[in-house]
């Protein structure tokens, strides 16, 4: 259920090297700008370069490979249906034809061609995603965010959330293990009850808790809103790599006119 | 240009082909159909669904605002409320004809525990942070997964329920068609948003129609589990702390003194 697979990518933020260290609001600025180009770009070469840039740096900095690896797998399997969607309902130019219980199934060119750039687009932006938060603490992205003008309550309840759904997974993972062990797993029947009453005690012992935790706020302070102030500095270093981000950004848009 | 016949002919050969995929994609063991990954859909599309996304967000987050003014302990409240959702939207539901796992919704829940308009905004934040961290769905798509799985699952869910009530169902049968609707309609929005965003010069509606063919296997199932599920959490937790509910929902739910057995309270 929630195995290592499960782990958020931001986990690996927390280590210092060249790519946590670049300023988090150069970050999100770059990988937006990068998804636009991504969306927009009318050949497989840009997403492709981007894949291969972001995909390069995060090995660089010692994500492993296998996690990589998964985080692209679930994207693609939609991808992939997609993709065959694309061959067989995109053009007019027959490419091959299947012979398929006395049907014949024909595959399409131009919706190959389309269905590639789909594929590959995929690839690009999962990869700039993965780059942004594999290296990036969910607390800075959300402090850059707001610096960028995002509603405060929306940044404030984007915190609270991230924050309890590690609490609130213990709880469940305790609750689950004292419902196996009597044998609340043993059939379909039982799985569907145990689950109900788990998602049931789920929701009871959040709101017990979020009494708790409101007294504990009111007892720091809080009065109904956080105080939320975006003090990182940006320094000469980020001025460099805001300057390097840009001319990959450039290059990225590059590729994708020349080859067009 | 192929004549009408042959393009209906053409069309219900993808059909059958799309059914043929839709079985072969029953395996894999969890199942996240209902997310659309980053850079599914063309630019265009995209920032379309962004339209009635942040419309119904802002409203959300206004009425928010409104209420932290009016209820101070409103904000840890909801945060703790949407990480439940969150996490109730990545638990593994069997499926009993496979063997295999899938994922509810969650929103009907959401919007039944907290109203459709905040819902929509827990939603937003779950399928942001589902985005960012276990790159389920994206941000360029995260307009059009907003429209589908946290307005659509919320408002029909909710709609739902109060039809279901005001029909005089039990709570149980009432939460049961809100996770059944809410996720159906959850999937059928998902399946238009890919195939308009898809079909090229090809029709909409037979796009449509293979996309959906090609997810019903899972999804048809999965709207009955979240049903069954949605209704055992919200009778649940309306026999133990009934006042959660009607705080929530004042007309929709009548005070049962008896129905606690066994609770806490």
């Amino acid at each position: 259920m929630f195995d290592s697979s499960h782990i958020f990518s931001d986990s690996f933020a927390h280590k210092e090297n060249l790519v946590t260290g670049i300023e988090a609001r150069t970050k999100v600025a770059f990988t937006v700008i990068a998804l636009v180009i991504n969306l927009l770009s009318p050949t497989v070469y840009t997403p492709l370069a981007i894949a291969l840039f972001c995909l390069a740096a995060l090995i660089a900095i010692g994500i492993p490979s296998r996690l990589l690896v998964l985080r692209l797998a679930m994207p693609l399997v939609m991808a992939g249906v997609v993709v065959i969607t694309q061959i067989f309902f995109y053009g007019t130019t027959a490419l091959f034809i299947i012979p398929f219980w006395g049907f014949n199934l024909v595959g399409y060119e131009e919706g190959l061609a389309r269905g590639l750039l789909i594929m590959s687009r995929v690839i690009g932006g999962v990869s700039l995603i993965i780059f942004l938060s594999m290296s990036t603490p969910a607390n800075k992205l959300l402090l850059a965010a707001a610096w960028f003008r995002v509603p405060k309550i929306f940044i404030e309840l984007t915190l609270l959330v991230y924050r309890y759904i590690f609490v609130l997974l213990e709880e469940i993972i305790t609750i689950r293990d004292a419902q196996r062990v009597r044998l609340g797993y043993y059939n379909w029947r039982r799985s569907m009850r145990s689950l109900s009453i788990l998602g049931g005690s789920l929701i009871l012992r959040a709101y017990d808790r979020a009494e708790r935790v409101f007294e504990a706020m009111i007892a720091r302070g809080y009065t109904g809103t956080m105080t939320i102030a975006y003090t990182e500095h940006f320094g000469r270093r980020d001025f460099v790599a805001a300057v390097c981000l840009s001319a990959i950004l450039a290059i990225l848009y590059l590729i994708g006119q020349v080859q067009a | 240009m192929l004549n009408k016949g042959a393009h209906w002919f053409r069309t219900h050969i993808a059909l059958a082909l799309a059914l043929a995929l839709g079985l072969l994609f029953l395996y894999p063991a969890p199942v996240y159909a209902m997310h659309i990954a980053e850079g599914i859909l063309p630019a265009n599309w995209a920032a379309v669904w962004y339209v009635p996304a942040i419309l119904f967000v802002v409203i959300g987050i206004l009425i928010i605002r409104r209420k932290t003014r009016e209820v101070r302990g409103i904000m840890p409240l909801l945060g703790i409320a949407g990480a439940a959702i969150f996490l109730v939207s990545v638990f593994p539901v069997p499926v009993p004809v496979t063997g295999s796992c899938s994922h509810p919704v969650g929103t009907p829940l959401g919007a039944i525990l907290v109203g459709p308009f905040i819902s929509t905004v827990l939603g937003a934040v779950a399928l942001l942070i589902q985005a960012l961290f276990l790159a389920h769905g994206g941000i360029s798509t995260w307009g059009a997964n907003i429209v589908s799985m946290a307005l659509v699952g919320s408002f029909v869910g909710f709609g739902a329920f109060v039809v279901f009530r005001k029909l005089n169902a039990t709570i149980f049968v009432a939460a049961f068609a809100a996770g059944l609707f809410g996720d159906w309609a959850t999937y059928a929005t998902t399946s238009f948003e890919l195939a308009s965003a898809l079909h090229g010069a090809g029709s909409l509606w037979g796009m449509f129609g293979a996309i959906t063919v090609a997810f019903a296997p899972t999804q048809l199932p999965l709207g009955i589990l979240e049903g069954l599920f949605t209704g055992g959490v919200v009778t649940l937790v309306y026999q133990r702390r009934p006042e959660l509910l009607s705080r929530i929902i004042p007309n929709v739910f009548k005070p049962v003194p008896s129905a606690i057995e066994g609770g806490s309270k």
